[in-house]
């Protein structure tokens, strides 16, 4: 069974996009690579409607020891001037269903936004279904966007070391199998974020294989699930699966093993 | 430094690139992510080395291309922050 389209799916179709592309509360993000090296991307052409989100300039900035988290209020003024409010329909988009929807939606929901969808195999899927396109960009009606921080998205080293080994607490190494063997954090349990991807058809696997993955290495309703990887951006898709999946706690470590590994004392195993 | 480290692979010493995609000062998902998009734009069986100066992605990027069908042919430490990861398209 496909895992879109369910009432209040976090996961739509590419059918449901196109019924719903001109309802005027749906606002489009389209989080694919931008790189002028390569010739797509939003620049080139996109779904009509929708507004470009580029991680590495929109919610990243350089900072002295390189780049660096904006400040909410700073990633807010861009989503306000690209005419999304706090009660938008967001739907993202990357190529597939990958890593960097993953990231836009950890980030948004990081920020308080309630209804966020993402379009299950994203620009992949909106071709293969003959969706319209447009490289014609129509100026946003800015609004106003207000931050409502929610801090139960996010996971920090503290909140492990102090918390990691409570039995309801569940800690979701998300990188390949090698880079966990190679050392990860006590007690964690492997599933490489990509082991949710169906690569023949570029968009998530059945909701059935998911879940029993995800059962396999303990991940049930009742647990409080940690993911992690290495920066936290593989999580942050592995996040994205488990919330479409309905789990109700889950939370994203950000900084992940470049974080933890470089703190001084903490363990590895 | 971090505590865990890419396995390095020796690629053919005779092995000539179709393309080279510099993705220093990229971060991961981005460094994965291109590589799949410039894979796309190459004709099957072409060779694409690729760039990345940070562990994380010297160990994701072949892992990850690998897992779609693509043949890693190389993953060699370059200089104290470089690698080149040289991948065969499927």
């Amino acid at each position: 069974m496909s895992i879109s389209n369910s009432a209040k799916s976090v996961m739509v179709s590419a059918g449901w996009l196109a019924e719903n592309l001109t309802n005027p509360r749906v606002r489009l993000v389209d989080a694919r690579v931008s790189d002028p090296r390569l010739p797509m991307g939003y620049r080139v052409s996109h779904i009509p409607g929708a507004v470009p989100f580029d991680l590495n300039n929109d919610m990243y900035e350089m900072g002295p020891d390189g780049p660096r988290m904006k400040s909410f209020e700073a990633i807010a003024q861009v989503l306000g001037e690209r005419g999304i409010a706090n009660d938008s329909t967001i739907v993202l988009y990357d190529e597939g269903t990958g890593p960097l929807s993953g990231t836009v939606y950890w980030l948004f929901k990081w920020m308080g936004h309630d209804d966020l969808r993402v379009l299950d195999g994203g620009w992949h899927a909106w071709k293969q279904a003959d969706g319209i396109v447009t490289n014609t960009t129509s100026p946003s009606q800015p609004v106003t966007y207000v931050p409502r921080v929610d801090e139960n998205q996010l996971s920090t080293a503290e909140w492990i070391q102090k918390n990691g080994t409570r039995e309801d607490v569940l800690l979701l190494d998300t990188r390949t199998d090698s880079e966990y063997y190679m050392g990860h954090i006590p007690g964690a349990v492997n599933l490489s974020f990509d082991r949710a991807i169906d690569f023949q058809k570029q968009g998530l696997k059945d909701e059935q294989v998911l879940r029993a993955q995800f059962e396999r290495v303990g991940v049930t309703p009742d647990k409080q699930v940690v993911v992690y990887c290495g920066s936290g951006s593989r999580s942050a898709h592995t996040y994205l699966v488990l919330k479409a999946l309905g789990y109700p706690h889950v939370s994203n470590y950000k900084g992940s093993m470049q974080d933890w590994a470089h703190r001084r004392g903490l363990p590895l195993e | 430094m971090s505590r865990w480290t890419p396995i390095e692979i020796h690629a053919p010493a005779d092995l000539a690139a179709d393309e080279t995609f510099d993705l220093k000062g990229e971060v991961c998902p981005y460094t994965f992510v291109k590589s799949k998009l410039m894979l796309e734009m190459m004709e099957s069986g072409q060779i694409l080395q690729v760039i990345v100066d940070n562990d994380e992605s010297a160990t994701n990027v072949p892992k990850s291309l690998t897992n779609e069908g693509n043949t890693v042919l190389g993953n060699e430490r370059i200089n104290d922050t470089d690698w080149m990861i040289t991948v065969q398209k499927k």
